[in-house]
């Protein structure tokens, strides 16, 4: 049979590692997703990553084929990495990321491709990221067109989680950085978040979406939050950039014409 | 309490609690907002800053018929509103303030978007039975202390506590309301009850019928999440709210007031009179010159003068650091030292620069040179042992590239407490007239950059 060459819409990718028969349900959320999105007319690829899983993990997903999704297995016990690796298998022209203990709601794929395909070059995230499970509470993130949001922001905190949508090329130009908790680097999405936005992406908001994310207190995150980890050194945290970068959006001149915010 | 008389409505039973409403005005008066809706010339012709006593009489004799805004945690579009709802009339004559002191308080309407009653009442079960309505408790005590928080979309305020605000009647969410302050009538809002309306506006729109039937649909996958802790989950919703966004603020105005985009060398001091510090800063500003070099008060506050450094090349910290929790402070500093490439980075009896050593040095110490001075014990009978920073030193050695000892007794001790390699130990410089110099040529033990 020859292979289908057409480019899907979309590309779905799970991570997994030792979530055990809790990926069920974030595979069951996907599911969910890409058919709501198939009945909208996208065309949706579904890739499940396995990351040095258990074998809990291994036999949940033995079958995912049968539901469409291909699976591939590696060996990098680190998120970056296996998101790296995953976004260079996709074939789609935009990349929605799930981790292996969330749930998108069934119109994630639908509402942000609307978004992502009508104005190149952006992000989209959901309007909540609903945290459930061990602790619970709600980031509603900003919307970067919002004449309130302030880039600077991005210098002490994190805006946007990194299992959004976006445009594959955002991925391949600006791969996630691998963790080094050891040396105090962790928060890869943040990272990526700086970078895009440097770039010259936009990250908006989707309305009426959410993702559900899973608090668990063994998770990467709060290692990370208890490790004082920071970002990897950026450009962004540097004076002399910001002041190039400001003057560039007040349109002053003698700012140098690879200013990427203008 | 005449001014208050003529104010009040008119209704036989308002009048009856004259005195129940005055101390009502008293305990919601805040004295910094009310002075921050005058000029500074028009202040100093009143006396400069308000106090409550001045703040509440003048508001009785002018600021009421000026439509000034008294308390913080009333605004009057807010209350009005709410009485709408509510189905209470007020005439177009009468203070909304006034208005709610005398009727909507005995109501229990709340006045403002700033507290979120069901949440209060959540979190805090115990103060809030302590009173008939829990918003007088958030009056009265809980908008003075840091760890309150007065609705779900966070704490409003930066973290820190603040021993006075109490006293002056200062509510710690005062500093972001007036955050912004010149975009905004103050009289009537402030970018902190606005930011706290657009949050709400999206925290409710989570509410609607697809939103539900979305939020449904996945409990049918995973019913957990239907599952909450609390009633009322805190939310972040940048750009308004968000627990670290005030510190982004406090970043921008330092980034500002620094005025350079690259310095070689930044010592922390503790700031205020630099008798301890002066001989290593001497040292230092000989070696780096002024013009490369950026001195920063972290501590304590005080002029440049005081630290015994050039003026321009003297930062007080302290200002931008006022309000903050630690974890912030640290936070902010680390923006500082980060933003100006600092390709040193020297702790001469600054504490916050310890902590700064002791949290980030691993990051810091690929990206810079990292230094400080470790004083010595001698001479300070209040001090025992190897030294008053040697906790600090065995948090941090590991990244230092060298640390300048007070003594050669301090080096040794430190070198057999530790039991330190010859290499390690040759990193603890003891004093001598180019003790600065020579600690500059020993060798980095990280790669840097």
């Amino acid at each position: 049979m020859a292979e289908d060459t057409r480019q899907p819409d979309i590309t779905a990718i799970l991570t997994a590692h030792v979530e055990g028969t809790m990926i069920g349900v974030s595979f069951r959320s996907m599911l969910a997703a890409v058919d709501v999105a198939t009945e909208a007319g996208l065309d949706v690829e579904m890739l499940v990553v396995l990351d040095k899983p258990d074998e809990a993990t291994r036999e949940m997903l033995e079958e995912v084929d049968t539901h469409g999704a291909r699976l591939l297995e590696v060996s990098y016990g680190d998120q970056a990495l296996v998101r790296n690796h995953a976004v260079r298998e996709a074939r789609g022209r935009f990349i929605a990321l799930l981790d292996g203990d969330d749930l998108w709601t069934e119109n994630w794929l639908v509402a942000a491709h609307t978004l992502c395909a009508a104005e190149p070059r952006t992000i989209a995230h959901p309007y909540a990221d609903w945290v459930f499970g061990e602790s619970n509470s709600l980031s509603l993130p900003p919307d970067q067109t919002d004449p309130q949001f302030n880039p600077a922001t991005l210098r002490v905190t994190n805006a946007w989680d990194a299992l959004c949508m976006a445009p594959r090329e955002a991925y391949l130009d600006h791969p996630f950085q691998a963790r080094d908790l050891a040396q105090g680097y962790a928060f890869e999405d943040w990272l990526w978040n700086l970078d895009t936005v440097r770039a010259g992406y936009v990250h908006r908001v989707v309305r009426d979406t959410i993702h559900f994310k899973r608090s668990r207190s063994g998770s990467q995150f709060r290692h990370a939050t208890a490790n004082r980890s920071t970002t990897r050194p950026t450009p962004y945290h540097d004076y002399a950039w910001l002041q190039e970068w400001e003057r560039a959006r007040k349109g002053e001149p003698g700012t140098g014409s690879s200013s990427p915010l203008r | 309490m005449r001014d208050l008389i003529r104010l009040l409505p008119t209704l036989k039973k308002h009048l009856a609690k004259t005195y129940v409403v005055w101390k009502r005005l008293r305990v919601c008066a805040h004295p910094r907002l009310y002075s921050a809706q005058f000029s500074a010339s028009e202040l100093e012709e009143l006396g400069g800053e308000f106090d409550v006593d001045r703040a509440v009489s003048h508001y009785l004799a002018h600021g009421v018929h000026e439509g000034k805004r008294l308390c913080a945690l009333f605004n009057p579009d807010w209350y009005l509103e709410q009485l709408d709802r509510a189905g209470i009339k007020i005439t177009k004559d009468m203070a909304p303030f006034i208005h709610w002191l005398a009727v909507g308080w005995d109501e229990w309407i709340v006045p403002t978007p700033l507290f979120h009653e069901g949440f209060y009442e959540e979190r805090y079960p115990g103060p809030a039975k302590a009173y008939p309505w829990s918003f007088v408790h958030y009056v009265k005590k809980g908008c003075y202390e840091a760890n309150r928080l007065a609705s779900p979309n966070g704490r409003h305020h930066p973290g820190g506590s603040d021993p006075q605000a109490s006293e002056l009647q200062a509510p710690l969410l005062l500093r972001e309301m007036l955050y912004r302050a010149d975009d905004y009538d103050l009289s009537r809002t402030s970018w902190a009850e606005e930011g706290a309306r657009a949050a709400r506006a999206k925290y409710d729109t989570l509410g609607t019928a697809r939103m539900t039937e979305l939020v449904a649909k996945a409990a049918e996958i995973e019913p957990l999440v239907l599952q909450p802790h609390w009633d009322y989950p805190v939310a972040g919703t940048p750009p308004y709210r968000g627990r670290r966004l005030f510190l982004d603020r406090q970043a921008e105005e330092l980034r500002r007031a620094v005025g350079r985009v690259h310095v070689d060398t930044v010592v922390l001091v503790p700031g205020g009179t630099a008798d301890a510090v002066a001989a290593t800063l001497d040292s230092l500003l000989a070696r780096a010159g002024s013009d490369s070099l950026l001195v920063v008060g972290t501590d304590t506050g005080g002029t440049a003068e005081e630290s015994r450094a050039p003026e321009k090349a003297y930062l007080d910290l302290l200002p931008f650091l006022e309000g903050m929790e630690r974890g912030f402070r640290l936070d902010l500093l680390l923006d500082l030292v980060r933003g100006v490439t600092a390709e040193r980075i020297v702790v001469v009896g600054s504490e916050l620069g310890w902590g700064l050593l002791a949290t980030y040095g691993r990051q810091l110490s690929a990206r810079a040179s990292l230094v400080a001075y470790v004083p010595s014990a001698e001479g300070d009978p209040e001090q025992t042992g190897p030294g008053p920073a040697v906790r600090e030193f065995q948090q941090c050695f590991a990244h230092l590239d060298w640390a300048l000892v007070e003594t050669e007794a301090l080096a040794k001790e430190l070198t057999d407490r530790y039991a330190l390699p010859r290499a390690l130990a040759g990193r603890l410089v003891p004093p001598g007239e180019h003790a600065v110099e020579r600690a500059f040529h020993v060798p980095s033990s990280h790669q840097h950059g």
